[in-house]
């Protein structure tokens, strides 16, 4: 395989809001890549800052109250800090998909479901009604939809959720993006609903080897699709690297905590731990390592100046000062620590 | 949809018998003889028995709601004294005055209103949004019959640009009809306009937050589109609701604005027959004007389930 | 004169302490639009208290050689036709004015509670209450009280009255509206479980958390009450003629429209500060106590 140019590469991007109590920074100078055709895990706790590192990217925050700056946010060869408003429109549904979290309230109620999957074609493409019709009839078939051409005259409210978010699915691959940005797809549907429809998102990225920023805060669900994970906590990036080598190596102690909070991974179904504290408010971050307050690994110097990335391998780094005395622990065999 | 028209229909009878009960109930408050207030202080104690009889007030109080019943279901509204005419008659004549002043301020209430509140969401917390949001709450701030008076003063007075009122038919003269109607209509539309603005704004702030917005925007859709094809349309459900309120304050505004600006339409006839005492022609014009109301209310609830595909599609 | 002293319904000093807590109101004194309005409806009050006191002149003393004085220092706002000091006429109307509005919204708190809490707590009274609401509510508002003073015969208690008529039903409305949803709540089933009656359970539990809607809702039937007061006078049907009454000025004042504009103008001008100060505090309140979403549980 010949080394490619990745297809999303995020370099220093940050993002505040400016609000009555006055302005906080929710992510705070986040850089990572995208290949084609790779699935990247984005995961984090509620609050982390993953969702809005996603919007921030292709300029869904709302103007009023955010305010996104990157060194440089390449995406198929453009700089999208560069991208006009009407640029960055030609993207959004373009080459660009993008499926969000509550698939009951992500479609429109007055419209119908036709004319909803219609829309971004008929925005991006020369491209009859009628066609556009059909298309959208194919691809509700494909997102495994019974009847398409029925439920093309459909109103959302007449669809069950793990229906509708099949909808947001085919809406978000309507102009076959190359990159998929999906926000918690499955997080608000039934357990069984939620294996089918990651199972659907594989199955369709096998087949158009679309790139997938997968975003989510379960480490099964990491585990199952992801091939490489960067994980969140308080708006900075605490680790990232290849899969294989976070679940192998943590890394960082928060990485560490989110996998022994998945009974799946433990192997030891029959115990939850899970992680005292919970995330600092974004008003009153603690000074150096915002995982400190919670860690129970943290030194005085945690607590004094932001940790720097510290590489452990090809791609892989951690954001934690003892980070490298981590990963020879985590060889050690369970138990032998604690 | 036909069905639940019908069911709507039929709630409203019990409600129209309720309607006309208050209605002749409120004239019992008239405190003493009416027959006496009526008649004036020159009358002859025969002119007080007649009109005892041709009003009723000699027989007994269910004798009175039998009557008054069986002359409602006959469409007999009763006969007004001060013109001598069946009210029904007098009431029908004069409806296409009021209802052409009447479209005419729903008209402006609704596009300036609507655009208005619109606007002031579209740029939410900026000058515009400030100025739209101050007019509007002067809007509902200020009298509506102060309203006409001084544009009065301003527009037929000082500058002598509009005629002081009255009424010309519309399809003999449409401009005389607009200009004589602009400031009448203008004056009633004031208040609804200030409430339409406001509740346009809020509701369109409250739907742009929400998730299909996003989605919207995600599929790379403008912002033109964003607002008029996926906002709008569930701006207009709540807005519907509305509707039948704003009917009621123009119908109740009828009144005060038609005597100011001697408009002849229904609104004139009631404040005229409430300088004269002219008690048949209240009682009978608010019945009539409860019952349009009621009517009206219906087609409203009826555009909103048709609006709204979560009711209309079962 | 604030629209807060209004919640006194039921009468609970711990009510008033719970109502407004001390978050809340630090909001309020920080909300905008809730100031200007509470500055705007203090100064009508002083007005309308101070009256006697600041009044140059009897309001209805007349002065023949001075009529139809423009504003000037002499006369501050004017004169009218009789010769009669426009300022002093005012301050008197803005205590008519608000007498009214405030005999309408008590009048409004008593009934609507009531009514409303029997409609939304018994299942029994609620159709024929609602029914009956639906009819009153069915006139178009302002001509209901128009045909209840034009029967009654014009005078203040008519407005008042015949006004509150036309308001009880949309209070009762709203408050039926909470106790609906504040009736389904856990603590309510709770202190059934315990073996509450009834009137104990709406008087401790239920009313206290319908106050917010409720007071939103008083603000707003204040401003109504005195645009509407201003009309029934207008069309005779409301104060005595000889009284100091806006809407009776802005009659009177119309016959002089051409040559005497200020008669119009300077009381319309005092009716709309008065409703504007009582719409932004409504807002205010509305924004801050956010009865649609807010349901404290007690």
């Amino acid at each position: 395989m010949t080394r490619t140019d990745p297809i999303l590469s995020i370099e220093g991007l940050s993002t505040s809001f400016t609000g009555d109590e006055g302005t906080v920074v929710a992510v705070d100078d986040v850089s990572f890549d995208v290949n084609e055709g790779e699935i990247v895990g984005l995961i984090g706790e509620s609050g982390s800052g993953k969702s809005v590192t996603a919007l921030g990217i292709i300029g869904l925050l709302p103007k009023d109250t955010a305010r996104v700056t990157a060194k440089r946010i390449m995406f198929d060869g453009r700089d999208l800090t560069q991208a006009s408003d009407r640029e960055l429109r030609r993207l959004r549904g373009g080459s660009i998909g993008m499926v969000f979290q509550e698939p009951m309230s992500s479609l429109n109620p007055v419209l119908k479901i036709g004319d909803q999957l219609m829309e971004p074609i008929r925005i991006h493409e020369r491209i009859s009604r009628r066609a556009a019709f059909d298309r959208g009839v194919e691809l509700l078939a494909k997102v495994g939809i019974p009847s398409p051409a029925q439920r093309m005259n459909d109103y959302p409210h007449q669809l069950s959720g793990g229906m509708r978010q099949r909808v947001m699915i085919a809406i978000a691959l309507s102009c076959s993006p190359k990159l998929l940005l999906a926000d918690e797809p499955t997080t608000a549907l039934d357990v069984t609903i939620q294996a089918q429809l990651l199972d659907l998102l594989l199955e369709i990225q096998a087949e158009t080897r679309m790139a997938i920023v997968l975003i989510t805060h379960s480490m099964g669900v990491i585990a199952e699709c992801a091939d490489k994970v960067v994980v969140m906590y308080s708006g900075r990036i605490a680790e990232q690297g290849p899969v294989t080598e976070i679940f192998d190596r943590p890394g960082h102690p928060y990485t560490r905590g989110l996998m022994q909070c998945t009974p799946e991974l433990t192997g030891n179904p029959r115990r939850l731990t899970t992680i005292p504290g919970s995330l600092p408010s974004l008003s009153a971050l603690p000074p150096g390592c915002r995982f400190a307050p919670r860690c129970d690994l943290a030194l005085d110097a945690c607590r004094t100046g932001r940790p720097p990335m510290i590489g452990l391998g090809e791609k892989h780094a951690s954001a934690c000062i003892r980070a490298t005395e981590l990963v020879t622990r985590s060889m050690l065999p369970e138990g032998a620590e604690a | 949809m036909f069905a639940y028209t019908l069911r709507r229909l039929a709630q409203a009878v019990p409600i129209l018998l309720l309607v006309s009960l208050i209605s002749f109930g409120i004239m019992q408050l008239v405190p003493g003889d009416p027959a006496a207030v009526l008649a004036g202080p020159n009358a002859t104690p025969d002119d007080l028995i007649r009109l005892r009889e041709t009003l009723g007030l000699d027989k007994s109080f269910l004798t009175q709601i039998m009557i008054f019943y069986t002359n409602l279901f006959k469409g007999d509204l009763g006969y007004s004294i001060i013109l001598g005419e069946p009210v029904l008659k007098v009431v029908i004549e004069r409806s296409p005055i009021s209802i052409s002043l009447a479209i005419y301020s729903l008209v402006l209430t609704i596009v300036l209103g609507l655009s208005i509140g619109v606007v002031a969401a579209m740029k939410h917390n900026r000058w515009v949004d400030q100025i739209a949001m101050s007019f509007a709450l002067i809007g509902v701030s200020v009298p509506n019959f102060w309203l006409g008076l001084v544009m009065i003063v301003l527009f037929s007075v000082h500058l002598g640009w509009l005629p002081t009122g009255g009424y010309v038919p519309f399809f003999e003269d449409p401009a005389g009809w607009f200009l004589a109607a602009t400031m009448p209509a203008l004056s009633l539309a004031m208040m609804q306009i200030g409430l339409l603005a406001r509740l346009t704004r809020s509701t369109m702030l409250e739907v742009l937050g929400q998730d299909y917005i996003r989605t919207a925007r995600a599929k790379g859709a403008s912002e033109a589109r964003v607002i008029f094809k996926h906002a709008m349309n569930n701006v207009l459900i709540p807005v519907v609701t509305v509707l039948g309120m704003i009917l009621s304050v123009l119908l109740s505004g009828s009144v005060i604005v038609e005597t100011i600006f001697a408009v002849p339409g229904i609104g004139a006839l009631l404040g005229n027959a409430i300088l004269g005492r002219d008690y048949p022609m209240i009682q009978g014009g608010l019945i009539f004007v409860a019952a349009v109301l009621l009517i009206l209310n219906i087609v409203v609830d009826v555009l909103y389930a048709w609006l709204d595909p979560r009711v209309r599609v079962q | 004169m604030t629209s807060l002293e209004l919640n006194e319904s039921p009468r609970d000093a711990s009510l008033l302490r719970r109502f407004l807590n001390g978050r809340r109101v630090r909001r309020l004194l920080r909300h905008r639009s809730f100031m200007i309005g509470l500055w705007l409806c203090v100064f009508v009050a002083a007005i309308a208290i101070l009256a006697p006191v600041i009044s140059p002149v009897d309001p209805n003393k007349m002065a023949i050689r001075s009529r139809f004085q423009p504003p000037s220092f002499d006369f501050l706002l004017g004169t009218d036709n009789l010769g009669r000091d426009l300022f002093s006429r005012v301050a008197w109307g803005a205590r008519l004015s608000l007498s009214i509005g405030l005999g309408v919204v008590l009048l409004n708190a008593v009934f609507g509670v009531i009514l409303g809490a029997l409609a939304g707590y018994f299942r029994r009274l609620d159709g024929i209450l609602m029914r009956l609401s639906d009819a009153l509510m069915a006139f178009p508002s302002v001509l209901l009280a128009i045909g209840i003073a034009a029967a009654m015969g014009a005078s203040a208690m008519t407005a008042v009255i015949s006004l509150a008529v036309v308001y009880i039903p949309r209070t009762a409305r709203i408050l039926r509206a909470s106790v609906l949803q504040v009736k389904e709540l856990e603590f309510v089933n709770a202190s059934r479980a315990a073996g509450a009656g009834d009137f104990h359970i709406l008087r401790r539990h239920i009313l206290p958390n319908c106050m917010a809607p409720l007071v939103v809702q008083l603000s707003f039937v204040f401003a109504y009450a005195i645009l509407s007061e201003a009309v029934l006078s207008f069309l005779g049907l409301g104060a005595a003629p000889t009284d100091a009454s806006w809407g009776i000025m802005i009659s009177e004042g119309r016959s002089y429209i051409r040559e005497a504009p200020w008669l119009t103008i300077i009381p319309g001008m005092a009716i709309a500060i008065t409703v504007l100060g009582l719409n932004l505090l409504g807002d205010g309140l509305r924004d801050v106590l956010d009865p649609r979403v807010k349901l404290e549980q007690s």
